[in-house]
């Protein structure tokens, strides 16, 4: 399911000494069963933006198109919008209030007026979906680790079978491993399940290895729109806005600063493993193993093997060091 | 949402009002209120108002945020003048089916709106031109004396501040946890009275658990910066009486006596 942002502008408290404008002019498709990533600093109206895509707010100008309701139509029930667009919070697990998992995540199909035997259906698939078991249910959400209760607000939100799913922030406060089971969990979201996923981020490098499109976001302007790899090509611009880039992305700028001919348009570690075994592994001058070592640079941050080097001169450490 | 609701409603300014120290304030605000309750008579309710007046024009307070705070007592004012026009016994004015309006009930009815409004103004006055921080230092001043008798006067002081200071952020969490609930088709705004009440638990419970968990966190972080309550505590802003005060407490106890005078 499509949404179309048109020129949205929002302005909060309007006509107050405290008014603020959040967005301005912002035009923005969501595609069918895309990957789309929303980044961009704080206060740059990324969680506004994504208020308007399930009618939470209301645009001040411009018009936001969910599928085949325009949501400025004040007739259109908003219900039937916020089921098809589901949208998860910043630290979602502060929004359970149930005594049991299975209450919580069924709250949301027992709002859209399920029967209960379908309610039950929904809840189990909604767990299964972020990887929780049956033996969850009867648990109460206040006793779980912190990825596991954020799964279960997520599933929250999926039991009532959104066709779009909206993350804000998802990964934000939990442990490496909670990050990844979370990230890993999206992505099959997106593969398996076939939902459309707008996700709000701060790390480059979530965005690298999983969006399609990327849409970056500062004090409330949409700045640009495209793939990650388009987007993380214009690096000055995001460490401009204070984004940056992956971090992968920036070590192969700083390798071909320091003369090294290789590729930087590089977003994943995959790719910049591949492309380092490209540059030195073909030569055998410097084998990875010890490219990758502590100390495999000199302290003046010159390549490793010295030698010989200029701006365009063929990449390896020059001849006479060989072994 | 709650973007509207008169909470903290201190109107930045520098104006002589806004100056002058929060105990003056409090004890002119607390004295007012005393007599407000004595007056009866049109004299006396306009010299006050004047008064009041006066010092709302020197602030400098928009009358569209005057108009606000009045505004959210209209309907008690309203029922109140209703109940004194009917229950007062006395010549009748007229009949209303089994109801009777008397002449008496005419007065105590706007005697009493007339009290009501003076009161808001008077106590208005007070939090528009005194932020809370003020307003709680002077209170734990004056509550000093209490201390004898056993009055805990910078704890109370201590739990306003913080009370105030977390208004806001209460508000703003509880309208986060609304709209986290209303993505999750949770509706508001239908229903009886009883289906509307229920509604709130999805609010209030993860509220509360979030309260709990910030008053952990601040106990915490006021520990870990040594804080052992009121005992040997100095402070950043030292109040001091100045020239003004005096003069505005004279002046407004001179009015407040020409009052009960011509009550």
């Amino acid at each position: 399911m499509p949404i179309w942002v048109e020129d949205l502008t929002h302005i909060y408290l309007p006509g107050t000494p405290m008014e603020v404008v959040a967005l301005e002019g912002v035009s923005l498709e969501v595609r069918d069963g895309e990957f789309l990533a929303i980044i961009g600093p704080t206060g740059s109206g990324k969680s506004t933006l994504i208020q308007h895509f399930n009618g939470l707010l209301r645009p001040t100008r411009g018009r936001v198109v969910v599928g085949d309701l325009d949501l400025s139509d004040r007739r259109v029930n908003l219900r039937r919008v916020r089921q098809q667009v589901g949208l998860v919070f910043q630290y979602p697990e502060q929004q359970l209030f149930e005594e049991t998992v299975l209450a919580d995540v069924a709250f949301g199909p027992r709002n859209l007026g399920y029967p209960p035997e379908e309610v039950d259906r929904r809840v189990e698939q909604a767990l299964e979906m972020v990887g929780l078991g049956r033996e969850m249910l009867e648990r109460s959400p206040f006793e779980l680790s912190g990825g596991e209760t954020r799964r279960v607000a997520i599933a929250g939100v999926l039991a009532m079978g959104p066709r779009v799913l909206v993350l804000d922030e998802p990964t934000a406060g939990l442990d490496p491993r909670g990050r990844q089971e979370i990230l890993s969990r999206i992505r099959a979201l997106h593969a398996d399940y076939g939902l459309t996923v707008v996700l709000v981020t701060h790390q480059m490098e979530d965005v690298a290895r999983l969006a399609q499109r990327v849409a970056v976001l500062d004090r409330g302007r949409l700045l640009m729109v495209g793939s990650p790899r388009e987007v993380f090509a214009q690096a000055e611009m995001l460490d401009r806005v204070g984004l940056g880039t992956p971090v992968v992305t920036r070590v192969m700028r700083l390798l071909q600063e320091r003369g090294w001919q290789v590729r930087t348009d590089v977003l994943t570690e995959e790719e910049a493993e591949a492309e380092l075994v490209r540059v030195f592994g073909e030569n055998g001058r410097l084998p990875l193993r010890d490219a990758r070592l502590p100390g495999g640079t000199r302290a003046d941050g010159g390549p490793a093997s010295g030698g010989t080097r200029g701006p365009g001169g063929g990449c390896p450490p020059g001849g006479g060091d060989g072994p | 949402m709650f973007s509207g609701a008169p909470f903290g409603q201190y109107y930045p300014g520098e104006s002589p009002v806004h100056r002058l120290d929060p105990r003056t304030k409090i004890v002119v605000t607390g004295g007012l209120v005393v007599v407000l309750f004595f007056l009866y008579r049109w004299p006396a309710f306009a010299l006050v108002g004047v008064l009041l007046m006066g010092g709302l024009l020197v602030a400098g307070i928009p009358p569209r945020l005057l108009w606000r705070s009045l505004r959210s007592i209209l309907a008690i004012i309203a029922f109140t003048f209703v109940l004194q026009l009917f229950m007062t016994p006395g010549p009748v004015w007229f009949r209303l089916g089994p109801l009777t309006a008397t002449w008496p009930g005419l007065r105590m009815g706007m005697v009493t709106a007339g009290r009501l409004v003076l009161l808001i103004l008077s106590t208005s006055l007070l939090t528009f031109t005194t932020s809370p921080i003020a307003l709680t230092d002077g209170l734990e001043y004056l509550l000093r004396p209490l201390r004898r008798v056993g009055v805990p006067a910078h704890e109370i002081a201590m739990m306003m501040s913080i009370a105030l200071r977390f208004i806001p952020t209460l508000l703003e969490e509880a309208e986060k946890i609304m709209k986290a609930q209303m993505a999750r088709g949770a509706d508001f705004q239908s229903g009886n009275v009883i289906r509307r009440a229920r509604s709130m638990v999805p609010i209030l419970v993860p509220l509360f658990v979030g309260a709990f968990r910030r008053a952990d966190d601040l106990a915490m972080a006021m520990e870990a910066r040594c804080y052992r309550g009121g005992e040997g505590r100095t402070r950043l802003r030292v109040l001091r009486m100045g020239a003004s005060d005096l003069a505005a407490l004279a002046g407004s106890a001179v009015v407040m006596a020409a009052a009960l005078v011509l009550r």
